[in-house]
Parts: structure tokens; C-alpha cells; sequence
């Protein structure tokens, strides 16, 4: 009995041993991520959070008039005189300069800042940093803007039996005004700040753009508009008839495409062959149609027409327009009449899915009366927050609970938890679980709101009901959390996605009309078998129209003709081409009198056409490898050896023209580039509290990887040659020796660096193969060293941390003088003459024209207007590059690290050197062998290659 | 005198009168074959004739090619390591996706064929969709990703059966591997749609005769009725998945990239793709072509032979 008793108690005590022994080491490892982890470090400063503290405060009714000439304080600012027609000095402030105003408040409440203005430069956005008494009230306040308006440079024409010609937009030359606001990160077209009564300094500092300031005031309230039905009595009362009788078949239609000014520069016509109503409408050609559609979405997008009102009345409004975007969103547009809403009513006009093109009036059934007196109005159709807007705000605070619980539950379970281990999660983290379940309760309100208002269950709210069930499922078993977590993290990402998608509100117009009483709508749509017609007729003419060469009939025929091939490849496109095309009809072809027919083929074929005699003249967006390949061949022109090279030489960073350098000649002038930055999260990092100055070279980096990882998050260097060239190149390697004849991968300081890289993944567990911008985005990788491209993607893939990441130098290696050298390899695409042209003279006239700096930058801009943010032109020419729209402190590291770059010499047989490398470091990571031996083993049939192309061209 | 004419001559111009004459008689029938004799010239045989005449030239495209007689031959076989691992894999990729494709195809439609038509036609349709749906083969590179979040990567990291993530199509011991599995996904369902279709048309009076005549079981059933009725379907069907076994490339450059890490999934057409599109030596792409052309001609005739065995 005593011994089964005894055993008893040893086999207890040795279960309370093992038990904990086990216990520290969960405890531990929370402890560290929580001590790491200040408990307000998600106390987001975001002005969304800043607005919601704060909304109870209330506007004021009072305006506070700031003259611009007061300030208490200014720096790189200068007031300027008799500007333009400024009665008062006006101040213009540099970039990076400040002016700080004291301010005296009488009553407390919200306030908007608006602004007069006169842009002075061209392009990017202005951006405006705002702090009130030396503090950024929210981190949004970092880079506000301020409107700008475009309008088209010359009216839209549509000459007969030919393609159409999107105007260039430009900036208006007047003064406007508007508020501080911060659309870009998609919230308020005017943000509000919070004044207390007393005396506050405001200071304002100029991130981008210069502007002549000419007033500036605090403003609070709206002035409140009338409803339809008193707009409606007034008038009446006033002896406002309703119009008949005046306007041709009772109505006066415009076309939207031919705009007077809008907020955009993407707001141009653009082509539309959906319907043969369409006007104009042409079976071959394209003609640009209509305006709008997906690029006229986002809330405080503007377009206004002018028109001319034959007689004072009251009219109707309508349009042809086709909202065939979204099932269960509506697509809302306030519409002003000379800048005003003339009723209330007027700023909630509604679209409906359609997959049609409608004919509707203002109002619906009951359409609405809109007066006009005789003479010009301007009419302005703007989008508007949508009937979900108050829902989406609350879907995005939900957004914000669920992402902080989801790093919460990432500092302990890491991204990719273990299923089979008990994180024990309702005992360390028992308020994530809270608050989870108090977002179910919120998300299923949020769903049953939305299909009351749109009256449909369409994909949207199906996507909420998928999380909600999600969400209960975790809440009610938290010991599944960990086998969950992966699917919830893709759910919480496509929800957020979701609701940015939501607020956009798409709608294409055709044309507008103003319409008497009782007149007969024009006809939306064609009977079927008149679309059958046209669409049979279409399908006939695309037999006839070659789609690849653009603007082939616009020449006279005492021009000379030189034949351009753009590529359709990575870099280039229709779109591109056909930007290229204006550019070069407006300013090239009219001054120089030469024709340039823009044909659109993909590059490989650039050879076998040159073979066959029905090579380019001009060839452009070659790959960086391509110049010297031909020139081997003899089939592009040496450069170096034309009139004038010198001087085009200059506009560009020395470095790029290696790669296009061969025996002593030079066969291509440089369009874009692409080198390596170091993109970091900033969010991410100040909460690990790394700053990222302190990150100059690859040691410095070492010493913060432990932080980053043992937060369960990761840095990454992109697995390729690029990366291996860097290290190469800061170690004072070089990829061939003895004048480019022989490969230097041999020599110890390449072997030595190769087996440095390779230890980032296989010592220190960089991952090799991974998807950036998706992992940068959710966090996992908080430092990446990767091609500047990925600038551009993630504008387009991430817009929602705009504001949370930045660009740095890439790290670099210390010299044994003690410098660090942050050298990084430059690829560069280019533009050639073939030499078979018969044009040589005039082909190299137009690559003067083509690679100079104004038209660099203006092709630039257009892409970015045509296309949208995600593209950014890295222009090769400095000049241009520095005058593309950037962030000044973004501006400073691109010159900076291109200053720092060195060029891939293109020798016969090199194209070996960059896929035995890619060989190396798969082979080393999947094999585990050692990097110098491997990297040794490739070389002799790189000498090999080379031997034997230089025998090949005769070199030796 | 008149001097005769050689007995030689004169058979000559016999023929040639005959042809003429035979042109003249079936004049219909050549003017019908003439548009597509016209094309298959131009656009097949030509090509043929020139490449081999290129094969024993150096040429870089732009200048004009010089004759080097054997030279090329020479480096294909003698020294060239690429050639020689690109003519294994091709090879290896021919010998499993080609008769094994080929194999598996013919017994999983004789297996359907016993089935109801509707599960039949389900069938049908699950393994014929590859084929049809040209880039799908894309998914396998999505499912075999070399991202720790990629599918199987994911899945084995669960399973705790590794802990770093595998680079499945750059790694050389599950490139091969994994290229011949899709290959042979996407090969399968046009050999196998001929295949049905030719069960078919089968005549079931042949089977009832023959079991009268003492056809013991389906083995007999298939091996002295079935497959030499099937003949021409077997002779199309072999004739496709060798061609199409050796013409693998494209693939390989989609989900290996090109290069493949070490040539280890390099094909004949890759190494073409080398030389012709990045090294720009179109006598060496010539003469690696001829060598293809060859090597395909004789395994057609090859097929030819065993076929006729079928059934004896």
C-alpha cells in the first residue's frame, strides 16, 4: 500500500517536473514578444482614430482669415509682388521650406484649412506636411495635398477617317482654390483639425510642388443648401418658366468626352466600341468617345463642361451613361451647376448597375428642374461619397480592431503556427479573443445594413458573411486559432481589400443634355439587329485595319518617313506606344518636319526583320544585353561617332552606357533603369525601434536580423545576379579581367563574396523564392533589397500602406579605409539606329529628341496621367528624373544610390556570366554545397564561351 | 544524219510524257492538291532543305554563311556537354511520357468504355479538359511554387516534414521528375479521345464471331480483335505522343525557366532556343534541328514496324 503510494507520488512529481520544464520556455518566449512589444504600439495616430476621438468637439461657425504675409516665421519663403493679378503680395514657398502662422482661435471646434493658389510647376502632387504647435496632429498630416486642376491643351478634334489624339492635359493657368485634404490616402477631401480657443501656431512645410499662395483661411461649417422642393418654390415664386420651345427637338446635348476642366489628369476621352450609339462612333478607327469609367471612381474626382444656355428657364438634365461595374454598389455623382450645389438632392444623383448604356434624366422618375439663366454655366459632375460611405467607415474600423488582434497573434504564434502545439491563447492573450468576438457582433450588423441599402446579397456581403463565420468559429474554439490562422489572415486581407474597393464608384459618360419639357429622350441603345450590323461590319473591317502601326496616314508625302519598332514586351506596350505617338505628332514631326510611323512589334523579331530587309529604323526599349549583341553583328550604328553625342552624353549617369559599350563604341542611348533599393516598412520599424540610418552596410543589417526574426518577421534580398553583383562590386570585384576577355569569377574576392551572400539564405534563413510585395504588405517582410520596379508595384498592390514604407540605399560594405562603399549594378533598357537605315541622319535627330530630358519628363508625366501611379518612369536621363513627380526626401536616395552605381559590361558569350551565377545559388541553396566550390565549378565554361565567341567575331 | 537518241533519253522523255499526260488525266485531282502542295512546299519542306543546308555552315544571321562542312557536327557530339544531357533528357521525357502515355491511355479507355455513357462522358471530359486549356500546365507551378507558401511547400512545412521550403522546379532532383508528371497530365487526353472514339466505332459483330470461333477470354478478345481493328488509331496516337515527346520544351521553359538550373531539364528544342534566339549561332541551331529532324524520322519508322506486328 506505502509502496503504491510512494510510486504515486514520484510519478507526480515527475509529471510537475516535465510540466515545468515546459512551462518557462512558453512563458519566455512570450514574455520576450510582449516585452518588445509596447502595449500602446497600436495606438494608431492614424486621422481616422484622430477624427473619431474628436468628432464630439463639433464645428465651429467662425472663419479665420490667415494673411499670408503674417507669418511669425518662414524658411526658403519669399513674397512676391504684383503676381499676375494679386492685388496683395503673394508667398511662394521652396521645396522643403516652411512658413508658420500664429493663429488666434475664439471658439473650439473642427477646421478645415482652404487655400488660394497659382500652380508654379508642372506634374506631381503637392504635398503639404502640416504641424499645429511643433506636433503632426496625425500621421497623414506628413504629406497632405492640395487640389490641382487640368484641362485639355487643345480641344478634343475628331478628324474623319482617322484615329483620334488624346489632348495632352495640362494645368490650368488660374488661380484655385481648395482644402487641405488627403485623397490620396483615400480619406476626406478636406481634413479636419482640432483647434482649442487660444492662440495655436501653424506651420506648413512644403514636401513637393512649388505654389503662389494667395490666401488662407480656417473654415468650419458648410453652408447649408435648400432642398429640391424650396430650390423648386423660389424660383417659381421668382417667375421661372419652364422652358419649351427654344432648343432643337427640345434638347441641347454635349459630348462628355470634350471637357472643360477636370481634378485628373487620367480624366481624358478615351475610346469606347461597346455601343454604335456611341458618339462619334467609327467601324475601323478609334475614336475617343466617351470619359470616365474605371478612372473616375474615387471620391473628389471632378470633370466640368461648359455650355451655353440659349434662354433663362428651368431645364432638365440628363445623360448617357453606363454604370457596369459593381452589382451591389451604386455609383454616386453630385452634380454642380457654375460651382454650386444648386439643392441637396443634387449632390446624391444615383447609377444602377447596367450592363447597358442608359439615357437617364436627374432625378429619376421624378426628374428634377435645374434653373439656368441665358449665357455660359459651368457644369460639374463630381463623385460622391456613396450611400455606403458611413458603413465603409465603420467596416475600416473593424479592419483596424482585426489587424491589430492579427499581430498580436502573430508576435506569438509566429506566420506559419504549428497546428499540433497549444499556444494556450485564452490564457496570454484572452482580450484578442474578446475582441474578436465583439467584431462578429459588429461585421453582422455591417452585412444586414448593406443588403438593406443596396438590396442585394452580391459578393461583397458574402465575403463579410465568410469572415463572420470565420470569426465564431475562432472565438467560440480558441485552441483552433492556430490551424485557422492562415485562412483568417487571407480573409482579413481580402476583406480590407474589399472595403477599399467599395468606395470606388466607376461610371462612364457619353454625353450630357439639357432637355426641355416633353421632349423625346434620345435612344440609349440600337435594336439587335442593327448591333448585329455594326458588330458584323466591325469584325469585316478588322481584316482591312493593321492595329500594330499607328498614325500611318497622318504624313505628307514630301516627308521623310523613319520606321520606329516599340516593343510590346515588359517595358512597352499599346499603351506607351500610343503616348509615344501624340509626343511625337505634337512636337517632333511638326518641328522637324520628319515623319515617324510607330509600329508596335515585339523585340525578338528585330533581327530576322533586319535579316529579311524589313528592319526598323529606330528601335526602342531594347533589353540592356541587346545594343552590344547586335553591334557584334554590325547591325546598329556606333553612336559615339555622330554629331552631337557628346552632349546627349552628358544628360545621362556615366555608368549606364557600359552595358552598351563595345570596342571603343557606343550603340544604344539610355531610356529607363533599373538598380536595387532597399525598401523598409516604417510602422514596422519604429515599432521594433530600428532606425534605418542605422542600417549602412550588410553587418548592420546581420545585427538587427535577430529583432526582426525573433518578431516572426523576415528581411529579404532578392536571390539573383543583381544582388551578387552588389556585394561583388562593393567589394571592389569585377565581373571580367584582362579587357573583358576572360570571366573574374575565379579570383578570391568573387568567390569570397558569392559564399557571403549565399550565407543570407543559408545561415541566417532569407527566404529565395517569394512573392515581395505580398509579404511586404502584410509585414512578414519588413526590410526587402529588390529592384527598383518594385516602387511601382507597390503603389498599385498596396495602396493602404502608402504612407508606412519608404526607400533607403541598399547596405553597403565597409572599406579597409574605413568608407562604405554602396555600390550596386545598373541594367538599362536603350534605344539604337539600325544600320541598315537609309535615314541614319534623321533617325539620330530623333533619338536627340527622344532621349533629351523635356521629352523624357513629358513622356513620363503621360504614361503616369494614362496609366496611373503604378507608372512611374524610371527615366535614365537625370534631368527628367529628377523632374518626375517625386517625393523630394525619394528623390534624394534614387540620385543618391544611381550616383552609386556601376554598369554590367556586355562582352561576347557574357550572357553566360549572369545564368551560371543564377545556377550557383539555386544549386548552393537546394544542394546545401559549399558556395566557393560551386560557384568555382561554372567558371571554366564561362572562360570556354568566351574563347570561343571572341573567336567567333575575331577578336584576338 | 539524224543522230538516235540514248535509249537513256528516250525513256526520260517516255516518263516525263507519261507524267504529263497523267497530270492532264486527273487534272482535277492535282488542281485540289495544288493550294496545300503549295503551302506544304513553302512552308515545310523548303524550311527543311535549307536548315540542313544552313547545318553545315557558321551563320549569325546578319552576314553571310560560311562553309564549314562537318565542323558542327563535330561539336555537337564531341564537344558539347549541353547537347549531350539536352539529347538525355529528351530522350528520357520520350521514352516514359511517349509509350507510357501511349500505354496508359489505351487501357484507361478500354477500362471507360466498359463504363454507363454518362460516367463515360465525365470521364471523358476530366482528362480530356488538359489538353484543351493549352497554358493550364501554369497551376503546376502555382501548386509546386518554391515559396514557403506555396501549396505543397505549405503543406509538407505542416506536416513537419521540412523546414525549409524546396525550390521544386529549380532543384535537380524533382525538376525531371515533376516535368514528365505534367507532360504526361497534358499529353494524355487527345491520345485518350482517340482512343474512345475508336472503341466506338468497334463493330461488336467481330466479337460475336469470334466467341463463336473459340475466343476464351478478354485478353484473346483484345490482343487478336480489338487492337488490330484499332490499328490506325494506335498508328495516330504513336505517332502524336512521339512527336510531341520530342518536341518538349516550352513547358520546361514555363515552369523551369530557361535555362533550367544545371541543363537538367534542358531539351533538344531548349538547347535549339539557345543557339538560335540568345547565342544567335543559326548554323549550330541548324544542325541540332537536322539531328531532331533525324532522330524523329526513324523512331516514326520504327513505329511503323511494330505496329505491323500487332495482332500475329
Amino acid at each position: 500500500m506505502k509502496k503504491v503510494s510512494i510510486r504515486r507520488l514520484l510519478a507526480l512529481i515527475a509529471c510537475v517536473v516535465v510540466c515545468l520544464a515546459m512551462f518557462p520556455v512558453i512563458s519566455v518566449a512570450a514574455e520576450t514578444s510582449s516585452s518588445n512589444m509596447p502595449t500602446d504600439a497600436f495606438a494608431d495616430n492614424s486621422y481616422q482614430s484622430y477624427l473619431d476621438q474628436r468628432i464630439s468637439v463639433g464645428f465651429s461657425q467662425c472663419v479665420v482669415d490667415i494673411p499670408v504675409a503674417s507669418y511669425v516665421q518662414a524658411k526658403g519663403s519669399e513674397l512676391i509682388e504684383d503676381f499676375k493679378d494679386a492685388e496683395e503680395p503673394v508667398l511662394v514657398t521652396e521645396q522643403d521650406g516652411s512658413v508658420c502662422y500664429e493663429v488666434i482661435i475664439e471658439q473650439e471646434g473642427l477646421y478645415a484649412i482652404l487655400a488660394q493658389y497659382f500652380l508654379l510647376e508642372s506634374g506631381g502632387k503637392i504635398q503639404r506636411k502640416i504641424t499645429i504647435d511643433g506636433q503632426l496632429p496625425f500621421k497623414e498630416a506628413e504629406s497632405t495635398q492640395l487640389p490641382r486642376v487640368y484641362r485639355d491643351e487643345e480641344p478634343l478634334e475628331h478628324p474623319e477617317g482617322k484615329n483620334d489624339m488624346v489632348p495632352a492635359q495640362v494645368e490650368v493657368e488660374r488661380w484655385v482654390t481648395g482644402y487641405i485634404n488627403d485623397t490620396e490616402s483615400g480619406n476626406a477631401k478636406k481634413l479636419l483639425f482640432h483647434l482649442t480657443a487660444g492662440t495655436h501656431h501653424i506651420e506648413i512645410t512644403t514636401v513637393n510642388q512649388k505654389i503662389a499662395l494667395r490666401s488662407l483661411s480656417l473654415e468650419s461649417l458648410e453652408e447649408a443648401v435648400p432642398d429640391y422642393q424650396s430650390f423648386l418654390e423660389k424660383h417659381e415664386s421668382e417667375g421661372a418658366q419652364k422652358v419649351t420651345g427654344v432648343l432643337e427637338n427640345g434638347l441641347l446635348i454635349w459630348q462628355a468626352e470634350e471637357t472643360y476642366e477636370k481634378s485628373d489628369s487620367s480624366l481624358y476621352a478615351i475610346n469606347d466600341n461597346s455601343s454604335p450609339y456611341n458618339q462619334p462612333y467609327d467601324l475601323s478607327k478609334q475614336k475617343l468617345n466617351v470619359i470616365g469609367k474605371e478612372k473616375w471612381q474615387d471620391p473628389g474626382q471632378w470633370i466640368s463642361w461648359q455650355i451655353t444656355v440659349p434662354q433663362s428657364g428651368l431645364y432638365r438634365i440628363g445623360y448617357r451613361a453606363k454604370q457596369s461595374y459593381s452589382r451591389d454598389i451604386d455609383s454616386v455623382r453630385a452634380l454642380y451647376v457654375d460651382g454650386e450645389l444648386p439643392f441637396r438632392e443634387a449632390g446624391e444623383l444615383t447609377f444602377r448597375y447596367s450592363n447597358q448604356w442608359q439615357v437617364l434624366l436627374a432625378g429619376g422618375e421624378t426628374p428634377y428642374w435645374f434653373y439656368l439663366t441665358e449665357g455660359q454655366h459651368t457644369i460639374t459632375m463630381e463623385v460622391a461619397d456613396g450611400s455606403l460611405s458611413a458603413l465603409l467607415r465603420r467596416a475600416e474600423n473593424s479592419v483596424r480592431q482585426l489587424n491589430q488582434a492579427n499581430w498580436s497573434l502573430l508576435t506569438l504564434m509566429g506566420s506559419e503556427p504549428d497546428p499540433y502545439r497549444d499556444y494556450d491563447i485564452m490564457k496570454y492573450m484572452p482580450e484578442v479573443v474578446d475582441s474578436l468576438a465583439e467584431q462578429v457582433t459588429v461585421l453582422q450588423e455591417i452585412a444586414d445594413e448593406w443588403m438593406q441599402l443596396t438590396g442585394e446579397r452580391g459578393s461583397n456581403v458574402v465575403q463579410i458573411d465568410v469572415l463572420v463565420y470565420q470569426l465564431q468559429e475562432m472565438v467560440e474554439e480558441p485552441e483552433q486559432i492556430p490551424s485557422l490562422f492562415a485562412v483568417f489572415r487571407d480573409n482579413l486581407s481580402n476583406f480590407a481589400n474589399m472595403i477599399m474597393n467599395a468606395y470606388r464608384q466607376p461610371l462612364g459618360l457619353d454625353y450630357l443634355f439639357l432637355c426641355e419639357e416633353g421632349a423625346v429622350l434620345p435612344q440609349a441603345n440600337p435594336s439587335f439587329f442593327l448591333s448585329l450590323y455594326y458588330a458584323f461590319a466591325r469584325f469585316l473591317n478588322s481584316f482591312v485595319s493593321d492595329y500594330n502601326v499607328l498614325s500611318d496616314d497622318t504624313f505628307s508625302e514630301e516627308q521623310t518617313q523613319i520606321r520606329l519598332w516599340i516593343g510590346n514586351g515588359l517595358t512597352g506596350g499599346r499603351d506607351q506606344a500610343i503616348t509615344l505617338n501624340n509626343l511625337i505628332l505634337r512636337q517632333f514631326t511638326a518641328k522637324e518636319n520628319i515623319g515617324v510611323r510607330v509600329e508596335i512589334v515585339p523585340p525578338s523579331t528585330i533581327l530576322t526583320a533586319t535579316v529579311a530587309g524589313e528592319g526598323p529604323d529606330v528601335a526602342l526599349q531594347l533589353n540592356s544585353g541587346d545594343p552590344v549583341n547586335y553591334a557584334m553583328r554590325h547591325a546598329v550604328v556606333d553612336l559615339s561617332t555622330l554629331d552631337g553625342f557628346e552632349e546627349m552624353r552628358t544628360q545621362f549617369p556615366e555608368s549606364t552606357f557600359t552595358g552598351f559599350s563595345y570596342l571603343g563604341g557606343i550603340y544604344a542611348l539610355p531610356e529607363t533603369l533599373s538598380f536595387p533599393l532597399m525598401f523598409y516598412r516604417k510602422d514596422v520599424l519604429q515599432r521594433l525601434g530600428i532606425d534605418i540610418n542605422d542600417i549602412q552596410t550588410w553587418d548592420d543589417l546581420l545585427e538587427l536580423l535577430p529583432i526582426i526574426q525573433g518578431e516572426n518577421m523576415n528581411v529579404s534580398i532578392a536571390s539573383n545576379f543583381t544582388s551578387y553583383v552588389s556585394f561583388l562590386y562593393q567589394a571592389g570585384g569585377q565581373l571580367y579581367r584582362n579587357g573583358d576577355t576572360e570571366s573574374d569569377l575565379d579570383s578570391a574576392v568573387s568567390l569570397d563574396t558569392f559564399s557571403r551572400m549565399m550565407e543570407f539564405y543559408t545561415h541566417y534563413g532569407l527566404p529565395v523564392s517569394y512573392s515581395f510585395a505580398q509579404r511586404f504588405r502584410t509585414g512578414e517582410i519588413v526590410i526587402g533589397i529588390e529592384d527598383c520596379t518594385q516602387y511601382n508595384m507597390l503603389q498599385i498592390s498596396a495602396p493602404e500602406i502608402r504612407s508606412d514604407w519608404g526607400i533607403a540605399m541598399i547596405p553597403g560594405t565597409r572599406q579597409e579605409n574605413g568608407e562604405i562603399s554602396r555600390m550596386a549594378p545598373v541594367s538599362v533598357t536603350g534605344c539604337s539606329i539600325m544600320s541598315s537605315s537609309e535615314h541614319v541622319e534623321e533617325a539620330w535627330k530623333f533619338l536627340q529628341w527622344y532621349a533629351g530630358a523635356e521629352t523624357q519628363y513629358q513622356y513620363g508625366r503621360e504614361l503616369e496621367s494614362v496609366m496611373g501611379v503604378g507608372a512611374r518612369y524610371f527615366a535614365a536621363n537625370s534631368e527628367a528624373l529628377s523632374r518626375l513627380p517625386w517625393r523630394s526626401d525619394e528623390l534624394n536616395i534614387l540620385v543618391q544610390q544611381i550616383g552609386k552605381t556601376a554598369g554590367i559590361p556586355e562582352v561576347p558569350g557574357g550572357y553566360l556570366t549572369a545564368r551560371n551565377v543564377g545556377f550557383a545559388i539555386t544549386t548552393v541553396y537546394s544542394e546545401n554545397a559549399d558556395a566557393r566550390r560551386t560557384l568555382l565549378s561554372y567558371v571554366d565554361s564561362i572562360h570556354a564561351e568566351i574563347a570561343l565567341k571572341r573567336d567567333e567575331f575575331s577578336l584576338d | 544524219m539524224i543522230k538516235q537518241a540514248s535509249p537513256l533519253r528516250r525513256k526520260l522523255s517516255q516518263d516525263i510524257r507519261l507524267f504529263c499526260h497523267q497530270v492532264k488525266k486527273h487534272r482535277t485531282h492535282y488542281l485540289f492538291m495544288f493550294p496545300y502542295a503549295l503551302f506544304f512546299l513553302t512552308f515545310t519542306i523548303l524550311p527543311v532543305i535549307m536548315s540542313i543546308v544552313l547545318s553545315f555552315t557558321s551563320f549569325n544571321m546578319l552576314e553571310a554563311p560560311k562553309l564549314i562542312w562537318f565542323d558542327n557536327y563535330y561539336r555537337l557530339f564531341l564537344n558539347d556537354d549541353i547537347f549531350i544531357t539536352s539529347l538525355k533528357n529528351t530522350i528520357v521525357f520520350a521514352v516514359i511520357t511517349g509509350p507510357v502515355g501511349f500505354l496508359m491511355s489505351f487501357f484507361l479507355a478500354w477500362l471507360i468504355n466498359e463504363l454507363t455513357h454518362m460516367v463515360r462522358v465525365a470521364f471523358t471530359v476530366i482528362i480530356y479538359a488538359p489538353s484543351i486549356s493549352g497554358g493550364m500546365f501554369i497551376m503546376w507551378a502555382y501548386l509546386f511554387s518554391g515559396d514557403l507558401k506555396g501549396y505543397v511547400n505549405s503543406v509538407l512545412f505542416r506536416l513537419g516534414l521540412i523546414t525549409e521550403p524546396i525550390l521544386f522546379f529549380q532543384d535537380a532532383r524533382f525538376m525531371v521528375l515533376l516535368v514528365i508528371i505534367v507532360v504526361l497530365w497534358m499529353s494524355f487526353g487527345t491520345s485518350f479521345l482517340v482512343f474512345i472514339a475508336g472503341f466506338q466505332g468497334l463493330d461488336r459483330q467481330y466479337y460475336e464471331a469470334a466467341a463463336i470461333d473459340g475466343i476464351r477470354n478478354r485478353w484473346q478478345e483484345l490482343w487478336y480483335i480489338t487492337l488490330p481493328l484499332l490499328r490506325p488509331q494506335l498508328l495516330l496516337n504513336a505517332v502524336l505522343s512521339i512527336v510531341n515527346a520530342f518536341t518538349i520544351g516550352d513547358v520546361v521553359t514555363a515552369l523551369c525557366g530557361f535555362p533550367s538550373t544545371n541543363y537538367m531539364a534542358h531539351t533538344i528544342i531548349n538547347h535549339l532556343q539557345d543557339y538560335g534566339t540568345v547565342r544567335y549561332e543559326m548554323g549550330y541551331a541548324s544542325a541540332i534541328a537536322t539531328l531532331l529532324f533525324v532522330i524523329m524520322l526513324s523512331c516514326n519508322l520504327l513505329i511503323r514496324k511494330l505496329l505491323k506486328g500487332i495482332g500475329t
